[in-house]
């Protein structure tokens, strides 16, 4: 009788909270996990801010050569001095030293100003200014590029409209001629075209999963390494969710504190616009990192091996945002590119992440993105709940490394 | 020398019957260049799905919504009634711009006054905001043309014949390099040279790791550690020189990316780089003690390695000191440097600047490499 209670009240300490415990000191024991959790990612989202700080580039380095040498040309390449994108670079002797330059990475972009240009302009001849352009470099190059033709479009336009209104025009028609079709071009959501908002804000997330699914992997897979799993079912009194609860409980949690500062970051100190729901965002964050442990999960349970899961989790997760599509949208990509792309919770994560913040997007239109996070949470751990419980009791699934 | 060719055979010994070893060295180079270019396969974005608002109705606004059909960069999808609607449909994302023509339209190119066409593009993603822009930008301007032409006709002045066929001052843009702006073709080489670097890192770590963590069967108790650095460096730098082979040689031109340097050339800038991320490897590789954590600590730091390199995000625009920095890691140099000769026909003397840090690195690195061993061999004995 009083031996079957004490094997009773054993029972009930050794379950949940005895696994919480246990992994709460393993975690303090191995600085890894601190490393790996906090460190490096706190680092690499420093890293990435001081990156893009700039938000939109500026002072990118444009060569001109100035065949002409008049008032005409240095009021056209004052202009282009004046963009907040361009830094102008005299290219001196010519055409030549131009293309080397940019070849040799002095320059984005390379235009020429040909001889007699203000003399033919005078004099009312068409003259055209030609630039090279490095689009290897398509970021900068289309920057230069864009606003070398607003200088030029603007010079041209004043000439025109002074030999239009000396023809007797008024200022309005003369106008209407210069281009009967204007286009007003508006950039939704994003209207200085921000890098921060664009980039920043989706590549956070991005090295967040990596962290977790990582860190996640190691932590279920170094029991089976160092064949500690069966003391761990037993800690769990022999109940394969309760130790696995309470094992990836505490790294939900330090998960939880990166992930919520990552929104603080964005939000807070990067003035990435909130237009929607932070609730929802908020909720989307702690569903990301379920559903990444998840999948952790999954990898190891499949494997049985840590190491083989580690090497399946980099190569899930680190040419994510290749399939995300925020730099190549999704409507571009061939369908399987689609579908390994939906195949990641990273991309329902961002897509609720930029409805919310940029678009203000109501909250209806990210709640099947929330059902599918929620799914992925579920659906690979209660796949492999059976098969995990043999990996911690059959002690031949241990020591592979 | 003897100590050099042991090493090699070593090494060779542990890589090829290691089934880990084998997933990093080899299937990963193999497989990870198919599968991350899927995405940016099609090159280009095309048939962008746009919305027009057509509140004129006219002969000329129908021709402008059948000349953005046209466009190979545009699809109009659907046509709704009013502005509120089509915002509806573009968060919902079933389309990625709205085109407004206005009431006024045709009246007012008619009474030779301008007409505005407004344009609002999805700038969540940049890349359909530049598509839209671009082509809407490129409408405008024949359907101007067009227009001007028609009245040159009626007006038949003579100083509008002259001017109109041509602005007072034009510019001419030409792209020096990859001219259709694929997207691929940008990306891809970057990608490569990181591949190379990481798994080198990687796999060479997961080498020492395994020695740590079973010292008795692979770690040299004494010996010569430069012949023991080279000798490794050998066996590495040989399996490398195949992955290049198959990167630049085989895929390049398989998925058909530019290609203007020779093989030679091409050599000269890889040749320094491999190296410098080999001995970069042996540098790192006493950190990590088991053989886990290589691929925990390199892997996640991939990205970073991409846009630290300077040419998606400009260098300029990257505070100088972590620019500085960031010449440690050998894909910085390397990126660039292979960018300049092989994707824009630059030749050696335009990147001395990049082989020289490479160079540079490699040496520093052989150097750090040699200590390191030392530090490792003092551990353990």
């Amino acid at each position: 009788m009083k031996t079957s209670m004490a094997r009773e009240e054993q029972k009930t300490k050794r379950g949940f909270i005895t696994v919480l415990v246990r992994e709460s000191g393993r975690i303090a024991s191995n600085p890894l996990y601190a490393i790996f959790t906090f460190v490096v990612p706190l680092a690499v989202f420093a890293l990435l801010c001081t990156i893009f700080h700039e938000g939109v580039p500026r002072e990118l380095p444009l060569l001109v050569y100035d065949a002409d040498q008049s008032s005409f040309s240095r009021q056209l390449i004052r202009m282009l001095d004046a963009s907040s994108t361009i830094r102008v670079v005299p290219a001196p002797s010519g055409i030549e030293e131009g293309r080397r330059l940019v070849l040799s990475g002095r320059g984005y972009a390379f235009i020429v100003i040909p001889e007699n240009l203000e003399e033919n302009i005078l004099t009312g001849r068409p003259s055209e200014v030609i630039e090279y352009y490095n689009n290897q470099f398509l970021l900068p190059a289309s920057l230069v590029d864009r606003d070398v033709k607003k200088a030029v479009a603007t010079l041209s336009g004043g000439v025109e409209l002074r030999l239009r209104q000396k023809y007797g025009e008024t200022r309005e028609a003369a106008l209407a001629h210069l281009q009967p079709i204007l286009i007003d071009s508006h950039a939704l959501f994003n209207p200085q075209l921000n890098y921060v908002y664009f980039l920043v804000n989706t590549l956070l997330p991005t090295m967040l999963q990596i962290f977790i699914l990582m860190v996640s992997v190691y932590a279920l897979g170094i029991e089976l390494k160092d064949g500690t799993a069966g003391e761990w079912f037993d800690a769990a009194g022999g109940n394969t969710l309760k130790a696995v609860a309470g094992k990836l409980l505490p790294h939900t949690l330090c998960f939880l504190c990166i992930g919520f500062f990552m929104n603080t970051l964005l939000f807070r100190f990067l003035g990435v616009p909130l237009r929607g729901s932070i609730v929802i965002i908020m909720l989307s964050t702690a569903l990301l990192v379920c559903a990444y442990q998840s999948l952790a999960l999954f990898f190891v349970a499949v494997t049985a091996n840590m190491r083989l899961a580690l090497s399946f989790s980099a190569f899930y997760a680190a040419p994510a945002f290749a399939f995300v599509g925020i730099t190549f949208p999704t409507i571009g990509m061939p369908l399987a590119g689609k579908i390994w792309g939906s195949l990641l919770p990273l991309s329902h994560y961002l897509s609720i992440l930029v409805d919310q913040s940029l678009r203000g997007a109501p909250v209806s239109m990210s709640l099947p993105s929330i059902a599918v996070l929620t799914a992925f949470a579920l659906i690979p751990s209660a796949a492999v709940m059976w098969r995990f419980k043999k990996l911690m009791t059959v002690n031949t699934y241990w020591g592979r490394s | 020398m003897k100590e050099i060719l042991r090493t090699w055979q070593r090494e060779y010994g542990i890589i090829f019957t290691d089934g880990g070893l084998i997933l990093i060295f080899f299937a990963a180079i193999l497989v990870y260049p198919l599968f991350t270019t899927v995405p940016y396969s099609p090159e280009i974005l095309r048939e962008i799905p746009v919305a027009v608002v057509d509140q004129d109705h006219s002969r000329l606004s129908r021709q402008l919504v059948r000349m953005t059909d046209a466009t190979e960069s545009m699809r109009v999808t659907s046509t709704p009634l009013n502005l509120a609607e089509a915002r509806r449909q573009l968060l919902a994302k079933e389309t990625c711009g709205i085109i407004v023509v206005p009431h006024d339209f045709q009246r007012s190119i008619l009474r030779n006054k301008r007409a505005t066409v407004a344009v609002f593009s999805d700038a969540t993603y940049f890349l359909i905001y530049r598509q839209i822009l671009t082509g809407m930008v490129g409408i405008g301007q024949s359907l101007s043309a067009t227009i001007e032409i028609e009245r040159m006709g009626m007006a038949g002045l003579p100083y509008l014949r002259a001017q109109s066929a041509r602005e007072p001052l034009s510019l001419k843009s030409i792209p020096l390099f990859n001219p259709s702006g694929g997207y691929a073709s940008y990306l891809m080489p970057a990608v490569l040279m990181v591949l190379l670097q990481q798994t080198l890192l990687i796999g060479i770590g997961m080498l020492r790791g395994t020695a740590s963590e079973m010292p008795r069967q692979t770690m040299p108790r004494r010996g010569n550690v430069i012949g023991t650095v080279l000798g490794r460096t050998g066996a590495y730098m040989s399996i490398y020189v195949v992955h290049a082979v198959y990167f630049f040689l085989i895929l390049f031109r398989f998925y058909r990316y530019p290609q203007h340097a020779d093989v030679m050339t091409l050599g000269m800038i890889l040749l320094p780089f491999l190296l410098a991320a080999v001995f970069l490897g042996q540098a790192v590789a006493e950190l990590f003690l088991r053989r886990e954590l290589s691929l925990l600590a390199v892997a996640p730091l991939s990205i970073l390695a991409l846009f630290i390199a300077g040419f998606s995000w400009p260098a300029e625009s990257i505070p100088s000191w972590l620019r500085t920095l960031s010449f440690l890691l050998p894909s910085t140099s390397g990126i660039d440097g292979f960018f300049r000769v092989n994707l824009m026909g630059a030749d050696l003397r335009d990147i001395a600047g990049n082989l020289g840090i490479l160079w540079g690195l490699a040496a520093g690195y052989f150097a750090l490499a040699c200590l390191s061993l030392r530090y490792g061999i003092k551990r353990r004995s």
